[in-house]
């Protein structure tokens, strides 16, 4: 049984977008429209950039592992990346307090859709045919925008031809 | 406090005296002419003293920053509380003014996270706010109107009130507070809608910030229409002079934009030439439809136009 990239991608963003976050739960998470590349637009839109959310594949398709006429397993990495103004919002410790929140709402993400959660794609995908890992969960503090990013390997089967 | 306009004709309207600390009694309001001085002839238009809004409540959860959700204040009762409106939260020597952005049932969800946290049983009060009725015949008499030619507020009230001792420690003192008051046939407020900024601007609404959202931006095209006041005032043009509504609606909506753009560079977001581009785009409207009207123009304050082309300071009647 095969999925696509296009379907794995969107099924973790749906996920991700269903996330309670960690703190100030009346700031939920928010996908990015894409009109640019979300942290451009972070950086010129700081004030509303707050768990505004992007889920992009980053990088190539490695060759398939398995491959036969119809099915064949791909490794790919995708990236998902999430901003908070760096702001006194979270508490008084500012730039701590605001590690924290990151620190916390991208264990929830990779609870979700990574190495734990990847079985909560196979409503919308094959569940043998993705398999998300973490890479990394790095932060991105900046003076005006910070981000939190989760890198995920997937392995996923897909059709040679489709 | 924004200049408070009354409308001609209209029955029950009331003055509203907003303070920045709660209130437990409002004392004399007195209105006069802006250009006379407190000893001169009083208007009309009210008499006696105003009244503090009595809601009270309690919080029926804790509430504050360390919560899940710091916006939401869970209320014994939401009655009384409306929408728009500040109120004060206080609990064991703390207090903070919150802005209602929306009221579900009895829970009342604030503009911005509240700062500090509040145990269950959190006084909440809406003693920032008083009102005094205006005289119904005051209100219908059209000498009492505010002139076109002048951008400044024709009256000035003036109200004594008592502060309360709704926080820990403070001490009730007693203040004198002002604000400004007009008479005008049609309401100032430019019929601009959230949808038609972000028609003008594609991508204004995503670019709300979280404390703007609840509201689509209203609070935002509020302020940039105090700020198109300001700047038609800078041209000795007064808001309620303008009879085109088409005009002010697009001088409100490059206003917020412009006003959102200034926001993102003024924290180091949005780069200068962003600016630039949004100041550029609200002073070329000012130029081709304030100070180079062709647009006609009422010079008399009677409600109909006189000109049909030319300069004018009224792009509009009252």
């Amino acid at each position: 049984m095969t999925t696509t990239s296009a379907i794995i991608r969107d099924s973790i963003a749906t996920r991700v977008a269903a996330v309670t976050p960690s703190a100030g739960t009346g700031d939920p998470f928010r996908e990015h429209r894409y009109a640019d590349p979300l942290r451009e637009w972070a950086l010129a839109n700081p004030a509303s950039a707050l768990r505004r959310f992007s889920v992009r594949w980053d990088g190539a398709v490695l060759p398939p592992l398995v491959t036969n006429t119809t099915e064949e397993t791909v490794e790919r990495d995708i990236e998902i990346v999430v901003a908070y103004p760096t702001s006194w919002r979270f508490g008084g410790q500012q730039l701590v307090d605001l590690e924290e929140v990151i620190d916390a709402d991208c264990r929830r993400i990779n609870h979700e859709v990574g190495t734990n959660g990847f079985a909560s794609l196979a409503t919308v995908t094959n569940t043998s045919a993705t398999v998300t890992t973490v890479i990394e969960a790095a932060n991105e503090i900046g003076p005006v925008v910070s981000f939190g990013v989760v890198r995920l390997h997937v392995l996923y089967s897909r059709s040679p031809s489709a | 406090m924004a200049v408070q306009e009354l409308i001609l004709g209209v029955t029950s309207q009331a003055i509203v005296i907003e303070a920045p600390r709660p209130m437990s009694a409002v004392g004399s309001v007195k209105l006069y002419e802006a250009d006379g001085d407190d000893t001169s002839t009083e208007e009309t238009a009210v008499s006696g003293a105003g009244t503090v809004v009595a809601t009270s409540t309690t919080t029926s959860a804790a509430a504050g920053a360390s919560q899940a959700n710091p916006r939401l204040l869970a209320l014994t009762s939401s009655t009384g509380f409306v929408v728009d409106r500040r109120v004060f939260i206080t609990n064991d020597g703390l207090g903070e003014v919150v802005e209602i952005a929306r009221i579900d049932g009895n829970n009342v969800y604030a503009r911005h996270p509240l700062l500090n946290d509040y145990a269950s049983g959190a006084t909440v009060k809406a003693n920032l706010r008083a009102t005094i009725a205006v005289d119904n015949t005051w209100a219908a008499d059209s000498s009492n109107l505010s002139s076109n030619d002048n951008p400044n507020a024709r009256y000035r009230f003036r109200a004594a009130v008592t502060y309360a001792t709704d926080m820990e420690g403070t001490v009730a003192t007693s203040d004198v507070l002002y604000g400004n008051v007009d008479l005008v046939r049609y309401s100032s407020a430019p019929q601009v809608s959230p949808l038609d900024v972000d028609a003008a601007f594609p991508g204004w609404l995503d670019s709300l910030t979280p404390d703007d959202r609840s509201t689509q931006g209203r609070w935002l095209i509020a302020e940039a229409a105090d700020l198109v006041r300001d700047d038609l005032a800078g041209q000795q043009i007064a808001v309620r002079s303008l009879r085109s509504a088409e005009v002010h609606r697009r001088l409100v909506v490059a206003r917020a934009v412009y006003l959102l753009t200034e926001d993102a560079v003024i924290r180091g977001g949005a780069s200068p030439q962003q600016l630039d581009a949004a100041k550029g785009a609200y002073d070329r409207q000012i130029q081709a439809l304030v100070r180079s009207p062709v647009l006609a123009q009422d010079k008399t304050g009677a409600g109909g136009a006189t000109t049909k082309t030319g300069r004018g300071a009224s792009l509009s009647v009252r």
